[in-house]
């Protein structure tokens, strides 16, 4: 084999040497397509022709795609959650609603995880604002270090698994797949993973409730009418708002797009309930120890209307400055991504990765666990992102050639490949000592949290991943049996 | 040098403008698409005679503006990944030198070649009158078509402010205030 056929080879060579620069994705992903463009070119391999249709591919694949128009829209129902202080209010809510559970705190930051799993999508972000809403005040409480950060670590990530996760929408985009198929197949294995972490918790929490010292009694309100007048403004609206959104996904009454849309605006409405109606109707907002816990307090409700308004704007316009910044680094990267495989295929790297994989003569299991591998491996130094819009377009040929037989019929496979990618990235993110999360997590961190009891505290979640993971492989129909109930 | 430093001011100014541009349309999305979604629902004719599929070919194209006016405004603000694993315990010095090369090497030619590749796309879709594939769809399709050239130019424009910062910085003569959008704050 000359070096020319293996030129895409050398382009991932030369992607993943240059990705380490620390120099933006990508830039470096158009600058390493360009380069092997020019390289095809002198060696005759291609036509400078074959470069003009690249406009028509990103207008094609980014521009003029009515689905990928979901992704800001859920960005933007997560940010303005979080901003409005809707998110921290919730979770206030679920920890005092199971001060009396084992391990309540901890429960909490799962159940909230996987409530908002929408929160942002990118592992980094998501996995910081937990840390910073519910880790203070479980150091505080003096809370085994270990269990607090491996619960929030875990929780975090959740959110690429459970829907309404972005980048299902992009998998579903570059496999060709329904998005709504896709985000109905997710839910149970999402809701296995939350099961098992909270299972781990209680057990762990009632042997040794040294552990998980709940958090004080004379916290939040006393009564039973205080407790129900927590309940339907800080746990009500942000669940219907999130049911609504996935329930009509799932019952196949609105797109994701739509769903997406009118979750944004509810979630402007819930925004402009939190910021400007209960303060001027007097309600105070709860309060729960710990540096973040408080942000908003008796002064903003003595400001007059026009402050309160103005203060919603300034909200407002915050989540729209970051979602389009959050959009722009995934699209970003989309036209990056869509110009490096475009040469990519130019200089025959589809045929070379399958006759490569042929002569591999793995069989599909063979394959499928390589696919995993690999995709472990590339998570311990990439996040989601770069993942799906690099790798998922290389192997996606493969994919949908793969035939298990019995085991998983031909056309779900692609549904079952995406559910497995997508629960195995996360394990990866959260695998000591490169898992990112985990780095997130630490940056955010009080100091006398140390990264040794990160690190030990995650390794139970990682065995409840694999675990998880298995049953997936083992038992498809725990991703395929809902959307076939529901969507056929 | 200052004078240098003052084009890029300039330039991350005009790309600001440019972004809050782009940004709002995020907020117009989200209205429109509830728009659409209740008036189909609802089975309430819509206005101005627009029809359903008007208002999802608007979506894309709000979606489409979101993304090009702020791609290149999001890297004079760092929010664009980065592999963080060796560049954390890189010097400041060899972090300006991999943005330098970065962005003659990689950005420029990049940016430049998808600006130039794409105006005869957008000329041909011009001419040509191209519309929409669907029939009650919207016209002058060459006007979304042109946010690709938008797209580059603008990431060659924040390349070019991003270089001179960089620059600036290799010299030591960069402001601090501005080192934070150069190589990013040291998180």
């Amino acid at each position: 084999m000359g070096i020319i056929e293996l030129l895409p080879l050398l382009m991932f060579v030369a992607l993943a040497f240059l990705l380490f620069s620390g120099f933006p994705v990508a830039w470096v992903l158009g600058g390493v397509g360009l380069g092997f463009g020019l390289i095809g070119i002198v060696a005759d391999e291609l036509n400078f022709i074959q470069f003009s249709t690249l406009p028509s591919r990103i207008f094609g694949g980014v521009m003029e795609n009515l689905i990928l128009t979901a992704i800001p829209m859920f960005v933007f129902m997560g940010t303005m959650l979080e901003k409005s202080g809707v998110a921290r209010d919730l979770l206030n809510c679920l920890q005092i609603l199971m001060r009396r559970v084992p391990g309540g705190l901890a429960l909490s930051v799962t159940i909230m995880g996987t409530i908002l799993a929408a929160t942002t999508g990118i592992i980094g972000a998501s996995v910081i604002m937990m840390s910073l809403l519910a880790l203070p005040i479980m150091v505080e409480r003096k809370y085994d270090h270990a269990l607090a950060t491996g619960t929030i670590a875990a929780s975090g990530t959740l959110g690429i698994l459970i829907p309404p996760s972005i980048m299902l929408v992009i998998m579903a985009d570059l496999l060709s797949r329904s998005v709504g198929n896709l985000f109905v197949a997710a839910v149970f294995p999402g809701l296995i993973l939350a099961t098992l972490y909270m299972g781990y918790i209680v057990i762990r929490c009632w042997i040794n409730p040294s552990l998980a010292p709940p958090i004080s009694e004379a916290l939040g309100p006393q009564t039973r009418g205080g407790i129900a007048v927590m309940i339907l403004r800080s746990f009500v609206p942000p669940v219907i708002l999130i049911g609504m959104v996935l329930g009509s996904i799932l019952g196949g009454v609105a797109t994701p797009t739509e769903a997406a849309g009118v979750g944004a605006l509810g979630a402007i409405l819930l925004g402009f309930f939190n910021l400007v109606i209960l303060p001027s109707m007097g309600v105070k907002d709860f309060t729960l120890k710990g540096p973040d816990a408080s942000t908003q307090s008796a002064t903003v409700i003595a400001t007059s209307l026009w402050r309160k308004l103005v203060q919603f704007e300034r909200t407002v316009s915050g989540v729209v400055d970051s979602t389009a910044q959050t959009n722009a680094m995934i699209f970003g990267l989309f036209v990056g991504a869509t110009f490096f495989s475009y040469i990519f295929r130019a200089l025959g790297g589809d045929d070379l990765v399958i006759s490569t994989v042929e002569a591999m003569g793995l069989g599909p299991w063979g394959l499928l666990f390589l696919l995993l591998g690999l995709v472990f491996v590339l998570g311990f130094f990439f996040d989601w992102i770069e993942i799906t819009l690099i790798v998922l377009p290389v192997f996606a040929p493969i994919i949908a050639q793969l035939d298990f037989g019995d085991h998983v019929s031909r056309f779900d496979v692609v549904y079952w490949f995406a559910i497995l990618i997508a629960i195995n990235l996360q394990t990866s993110f959260l695998t000591p000592p490169f898992g990112f999360a985990l780095f997130y997590l630490k940056a955010v961190a009080p100091p006398e949290v140390k990264i040794q009891q990160i690190y030990r505290g995650i390794i139970p979640f990682v065995i409840l991943q694999l675990f998880g993971l298995t049953l997936v492989i083992l038992f498809p129909e725990i991703a395929l049996w809902l959307p076939r109930v529901l969507l056929n | 040098m200052e004078s240098a430093l003052t084009v890029s001011r300039a330039i991350d100014a005009f790309l600001w403008v440019m972004a809050k541009m782009g940004a709002w349309c995020a907020l117009l999305l989200v209205l429109v698409v509830t728009y659409d979604v209740t008036t189909r629902y609802l089975g309430v004719p819509k206005v101005f005679g627009l029809t359903s599929t008007m208002l999802q070919e608007s979506e894309y194209w709000l979606h489409s503006f979101l993304i090009v006016l702020v791609v290149g405004y999001a890297y004079t603000k760092q929010s664009h990944v980065r592999i963080d694993l060796i560049r954390e315990n890189l010097s400041d010095r060899t972090k300006y030198m991999i943005e330098v090369a970065g962005i003659l090497l990689a950005l420029i030619p990049y940016s430049f070649l998808g600006a130039w590749l794409s105006w005869p796309y957008v000329v041909r879709s011009f001419t040509s009158g191209e519309i929409s594939k669907s029939q009650t769809g919207l016209t002058d399709l060459w006007i979304l078509k042109s946010g690709l050239i938008i797209l580059f130019v603008l990431i060659g424009l924040a390349g070019i402010s991003q270089l001179i910062k960089s620059i600036a910085g290799l010299a030591g003569r960069l402001p601090d205030d501005m080192k934070a959008t150069t190589i990013g704050g040291g998180h």
